[in-house]
């Protein structure tokens, strides 16, 4: 029995990136989960479906899909200790197409998040003076975004969009190149904080706001007739599931940077209920706000009430200026979001980077530069002409609903029906962590989640073809909708074809490393195996009954 | 605000908050070296793998 690698495999050289404790990875996985969908997604799922009584199966889902599907791709990161390819690869040979689909849905979520991230910089200066007048509206279409009728492609581009998001690029490139440690964990250790602060200050004017507890009362009165609903189950779990950055490779990557030791179920249950409590803590601070503008408007609740653009760029701007203290409203709200997405952009970025170091065998900073120019050069091109919103919307949502929850279901049907790998996953997390899964996790990610994520994926798809996509133009749809998310998938297929060479982390990475100390039996490789990543994950009385 | 509103928000706040506390109590109690089933301490657990054939080879150490 030899502790070394095959006997034809060159000795491992590198070692693997690590966060420095479990604290800095649970706040670089709260910073990717708190997003711009927690601030302006949440409060509106939940006052559209039954208000206070959305918070029984906003619970329910949290616990039976959200968490489990946070330990999942936990223990798939963390035992086998790769980006989403090389994690996937190591799992079966047959499985890195997933992986490499996760990491191309980040290049499509990040390329346009970092448009998101400029207008908000852009909107936290203009809060400042007001520079939207009476019609936030027509400043946003018009003044600002100058968006073009016709969505075709233009290169018109608008400078008030190009100079922030180059700034939000080299920004981002310049953390990013620092590595894991002093850029990726450095970000959210700052931002985090942060903007926890800058959004309890924000709650605590709103809430003092005149209106705001009739804003509180539309969110929070239950419509209990609404838990009859199927569709309002449904939205709970897509909430919980878009919100936790689960599915799409983050998580499988920062576990990937934990030591071998770490308490994983014990920082999901953190990480998960972290995330909630922001969502919890947004939407009293943007209902009060909201309450306060339908009360000024003369108007009820359910008029002013929205998500997305347009609840950030056109509704918040006129409760602005018709709020006292409006332009500290406005720094600490689009604050909030300008953090909030720059710590998530690192983490959905980070994927694609890590993902191109494994595969290469690149350093740090190669990776870096590469994956930020390129990605850099495609998301100006894009996203800063006057044809840019209705790109960034259309691939937004076939991200999200095609990309996202595809990958995961594909994800979680392999791992536990084709390859049958759920009691691996079990026995991973069960060996190293304190809160401890069994059958019933099993069939929460057997069954429940493929179950789910199945009828989220296909009503969608269907819907989409039925009656197209916000009425944009079929041949419009056919480029940056269906064709940017099945092009995805192909290419997913090509890459994976692609061979790991010996350069690659796949053979090159030192499973074995000090900073594993006691677990280095454990990483034992047989003579004449390639090197799994696979860790003793069967505990003693289990290991006798299996064997 | 409605007398049902506000014990929703306060079921919320103290069901989600709550959790986060107890989560984090609980993690602050379960440091890693120490938690699992293949915590240090337990010197008597076979060490496994998987070979490349998907069976499972253990030895003690």
């Amino acid at each position: 029995m030899s502790t070394s690698a095959s006997a034809t495999a060159p000795a491992p050289t590198r070692t693997r990136e690590e966060f420095t404790g479990r604290w800095a990875f649970i706040l670089a996985a709260i910073g990717s989960a708190v997003g711009l969908g927690n601030i302006w997604r949440f409060p509106y799922v939940a006052y559209e479906n039954g208000g206070g009584a959305f918070v029984i199966p906003y619970l329910i889902a949290l616990l039976t899909a959200g968490i489990p599907l946070l330990f999942f791709d936990y223990a798939i990161g963390h035992r086998f200790r790769g980006s989403a390819p090389l994690a996937f690869r190591r799992l079966s040979r047959w499985t890195e197409t997933v992986g490499w689909w996760q990491v191309l849905i980040c290049v499509v979520i990040g390329i346009y998040y970092a448009a998101i991230i400029g207008w908000a910089i852009m909107y936290t200066w203009f809060s400042v003076d007001q520079r939207w007048g009476d019609d936030p509206e027509t400043f946003l279409m018009g003044d600002y975004l100058q968006v073009a009728e016709d969505p075709s492609p233009s290169f018109d581009f608008v400078s008030g969009v190009f100079w922030p998001m180059l700034a939000v690029w080299v920004i981002t490139l310049l953390i990013m190149g620092f590595g894991v440690r002093r850029g990726v964990a450095l970000a959210s250790m700052v931002g985090i904080p942060l903007l926890i602060v800058m959004f309890l200050v924000l709650v605590g004017i709103a809430l003092t706001l005149p209106g705001a507890a009739q804003g509180l009362d539309a969110l929070f009165t239950p419509n209990w007739a609404a838990l009859a609903d199927p569709g309002v189950w449904i939205a709970a779990y897509g909430q919980i599931f878009f919100s936790l950055s689960v599915g799409f490779g983050i998580m499988i990557t920062y576990a990937s940077y934990l030591n071998r030791r770490t308490n994983l179920t014990g920082s999901g249950l953190v990480v998960g209920f972290s995330n909630s409590g922001f969502e919890i803590l947004a939407g009293i601070g943007v209902f009060s706000a909201l309450g306060f503008m339908a009360q000024a408007s003369g108007v009820s609740v359910a008029e002013v009430a929205g998500s997305g653009i347009g609840l950030a760029f056109i509704a918040f701007p006129t409760l602005i200026s018709q709020a006292p203290l409006g332009a500290l409203i406005g720094v600490l709200f689009f604050g909030s979001l300008v953090v909030a997405g720059f710590t998530s952009l690192i983490s959905i970025l980070e994927v694609v980077i890590s993902a191109v170091k494994d595969k290469l065998g690149w350093g740090r900073w190669t990776a870096t530069i590469v994956v930020i120019g390129l990605s850099g050069v495609v998301s100006l091109t894009l996203f800063s002409t006057t044809t840019g919103l209705q790109m960034l919307d259309t691939m937004d949502a076939f991200a999200n609903n095609f990309g996202i929850v595809g990958a995961a279901l594909l994800s979680v049907l392999l791992v536990t029906g084709a390859l049958g790998s759920a009691r691996r996953i079990t026995a991973h997390l069960n060996a190293v962590s304190s809160f401890k899964v069994g059958r019933g996790y099993v069939l929460l990610i057997g069954v429940l989640m493929p179950i789910v994520l199945a009828y989220i994926w296909l009503s969608w798809i269907m819907k989409v073809i039925a009656e197209g996509y916000e009425g944009y133009p079929g041949d419009f749809l056919g480029v940056f909708g269906w064709g940017i998310a099945l092009g995805s998938v192909a290419l997913a297929i090509l890459l994976s074809l692609i061979p790991w060479s010996r350069k690659s982390n796949l053979y090159a990475e030192d499973l074995d490393s000090e900073i594993h100390g006691d677990l280095i039996p454990h990483n034992a490789v047989p003579e004449g195996t390639v090197p799994t990543g696979a860790l003793p994950v069967v505990p003693a009385a289990a290991t006798r009954k299996e064997l | 605000m409605s007398t049902a509103a506000i014990v929703m928000m306060s079921l919320a706040i103290l069901l989600v908050w709550g959790g986060l506390a107890v989560s984090a109590v609980h993690l602050l109690r379960h440091p890693d070296d120490s938690s699992g089933d293949l915590a240090i301490e337990d010197e008597l657990a076979p060490v496994v793998w998987e070979r490349e054939d998907g069976r499972l080879d253990a030895r003690h150490r």
